[in-house]
């Protein structure tokens, strides 16, 4: 990536200032308890911004990745008798299996992705509910909880780590891998990339198994933090995860985006967050700031860009959000 | 396909298809799926088909109703609106706050509402007619700051009324000619919308930007006024629902509004409304906020849990639409 390609992000201008904010005016940021706590919220998050960023860049949308935490959070849960690698096997396969539903929708009877994983976000939420009963389930094994509370290299969170290795994966794949570069084909047109050659169905069944995994993954990881399978986790998660997405240069007419630039975008808002707790600012104002944030950043983005006329294909209307050009150039827009 | 000699419609749909009935059949496809459930439930219950159960049905969709016709107005013009939950939450506990005791006090605690909901929808329609910014990232914003503002105004407590007027009670409690009267608020922002959205030339605008914002601009329709009156619409329906909601419940919990944005969008998804815009009727959009509440009717006349109407919801829901959906692609 150019450097002036770099600086022309204003994810990343929003970042130092918060950065800068945050560490001369916070107490207690630098401290290791926080930094902890930091790297802990946001990695839960972060996994599914991640599978969100492939399918966001291929053109798709998953709202059922709130579920599939509570459904693979009560899974591990239940199924931990069995012991634990049997237990988060069953817990990927069912987010894998929602995954795969969630293609079959889309792809085989071309459902709305927007629609076809709004339903299974309700299906899904509908299943956990009758199952526990709307009751939090309680972990019975105590080695469990490391998972999620464990550090290493000295204070490094394992859930931390976990996510660092889904973020350079993630990079990787989308920077270096054909099939990444299939995905921003295929988010740039679906039709010019069906025409070129691309099995479009095997690339969407891949962005969206990904991502399903990743919330499936995130699932795991809260419920041994919090030692409890919760059927009600994970309600608002789908649209903060989207809405980091978008913070980072993703579109919602596909084709463009980068994992570093979510990145950035989850930073950002985790940070925010982290800052006004910091400053002991009541929740309802943190409330009323994440907006304003949102709504200056769209706004202050419009401004410092005029809107060029954008060719219009479905969503795309004046919909990007960051001036962040496509992630790789040549396969982005063909 | 308003009139007759309207060449437009006339190039867009061919006389020859408009009487295919395949052609019908998926386009008014909602209506059957009404149809086929109400059919499959008075089969199972005879107090299903019983005009108290039917009126009963009516007055429990109307708030989520009226929240649904405005979104897929404002969904028509090819934008969301993710902020009608904390528009209605802010209509409602405001409504409340205004202790309808006396008759200044009622018109109040109807006026104030209905106008910060509008204020609410103009400022969404503002940002995003005259930036294009992006519509979710704007809503959601916007509910953000609407939610914590409402929890900042009354700390987070349950606001409540007692001794409201006997107008006030009406509002969500009367009967005229037996039917309940947010029935007939329900019916009348429905027809009304229907009718900007058809016959009127705001309509032809909406779905014009709607189908192609850039395609509109250029043949001479200001695109950013219209969006904000879409927007003002639902904002002023979300704020409508909000004021039958208190009038209803008159103790509020202040998160009360949470999650109405995606009732009310599953039912405009089972309307048949394109998320990319352009294509949406007022009317389907009635038939699908009747398919859920049918659905939750039945649930209880069968005393299912309320999780399990949650999935019986959503199967109902990926069907009608993958169904639709098949037929759509036949139909190409």
């Amino acid at each position: 990536m150019k450097l002036t390609r770099l600086l022309g992000q204003r994810t990343l201008w929003l970042l130092m200032a918060l950065v800068v904010w945050v560490s001369l005016f916070g107490r207690d940021f630098w401290t290791l308890a926080n930094l902890q706590n930091l790297v802990i919220a946001l990695s839960v998050e972060g996994l599914m911004v991640m599978g969100m960023t492939i399918v966001m860049i291929g053109g798709g949308f998953d709202l059922s990745i709130g579920s599939v935490m509570a459904l693979s959070g009560v899974i591990v849960v239940e199924a931990l008798p069995l012991g634990k690698p049997v237990a988060i096997m069953f817990a990927l396969i069912a987010a894998a299996a929602v995954g795969i539903a969630n293609v079959s929708l889309i792809s085989g009877l071309r459902v709305n992705p927007f629609i076809a994983t709004l339903g299974s976000m309700i299906v899904v939420r509908g299943l956990v509910m009758t199952y526990t009963n709307a009751r939090p389930v309680p972990a019975s094994d105590p080695t469990f909880m490391s998972l999620g509370r464990a550090t290493l290299f000295g204070g490094l969170p394992v859930p931390g780590l976990i996510f660092a290795a889904a973020l350079v994966l993630t990079h990787l794949l989308l920077t270096s891998l054909k099939i990444g570069r299939e995905v921003y084909a295929l988010g740039g047109n679906e039709e010019s990339a069906r025409s070129s050659g691309i099995a479009t169905y095997r690339v969407k069944m891949f962005s969206y198994l990904i991502c399903s995994f990743t919330a499936g993954i995130s699932g795991i990881v809260l419920a041994a933090r919090l030692n409890t399978g919760s059927p009600i986790i994970g309600e608002n998660t789908a649209l903060n995860v989207i809405t980091a997405v978008l913070l980072g240069g993703a579109s919602l007419s596909g084709g463009v985006g980068s994992a570093l630039g979510s990145f950035g975008g989850l930073l950002c808002i985790g940070l925010l967050g982290n800052g006004l707790n910091l400053f002991d600012v009541p929740a309802y104002y943190q409330r009323i700031a994440q907006g304003v944030l949102l709504l200056l950043l769209v706004v202050l983005e419009r401004i410092t860009h005029r809107p060029t006329p954008v060719s219009v294909r479905g969503f795309a209307y004046g919909l990007q959000l960051s001036g962040q050009e496509p992630g790789g150039d040549a396969a982005g827009k063909m | 396909m308003s009139s007759e000699s309207d060449p437009i419609a006339e190039r867009v749909v061919p006389r020859s298809r408009r009487v295919n009935l395949t052609v019908l059949i998926w386009r008014e496809w909602v209506w059957l799926v009404l149809a086929a459930m109400m059919v499959l439930l008075s089969a199972l219950s005879s107090n299903f088909l019983t005009t108290s159960n039917l009126l009963n049905v009516l007055r429990q969709v109307s708030i989520v109703g009226i929240v649904a016709v405005g979104v897929v107005v404002v969904l028509i013009g090819g934008n969301f609106d993710l902020s009608v939950g904390a528009t209605l939450t802010l209509a409602a506990v405001v409504s409340v706050q205004m202790q309808p005791t006396d008759p200044v006090r009622t018109a109040l605690s109807i006026l104030v509402p209905l106008a910060l909901g509008i204020g609410v929808g103009a400022t969404n329609g503002a940002i995003i007619g005259l930036l294009r910014a992006n519509s979710i990232i704007v809503t959601v914003g916007m509910q953000f700051v609407v939610t914590g503002c409402v929890l900042l105004y009354v700390a987070g407590q349950h606001v409540r009324v007692d001794n409201a007027t006997p107008f006030y009670l009406a509002l969500s409690g009367g009967y005229l000619l037996g039917v309940p009267i947010p029935v007939y608020f329900f019916l009348f922002v429905t027809g009304l919308c229907h009718f900007l959205m058809t016959r009127t030339l705001f309509g032809r605008y909406v779905r014009a930007i709607g189908g192609n914002p850039e395609a509109a601009r250029l043949i001479g329709v200001a695109v950013a006024p219209y969006i904000l009156f879409t927007y003002a619409i639902s904002g002023a329906a979300a704020s409508v629902s909000g004021i039958v909601l208190a009038s209803r419940v008159r103790n509020l919990d202040p998160t009360v509004g949470i999650g109405y944005e995606f009732s009310a969008l599953t039912a405009v998804v089972l309307g048949g409304a394109r998320l990319s815009g352009g294509q949406g009727d007022v009317l389907h959009t009635l038939a699908g906020v009747l398919i859920l509440g049918v659905i939750a009717n039945g649930m209880r006349l069968f005393n299912l849990p309320f999780n399990m109407q949650l999935l019986v919801q959503g199967v109902i829901l990926v069907a009608a639409v993958a169904l639709g959906a098949s037929g759509k692609v036949g139909e190409r």
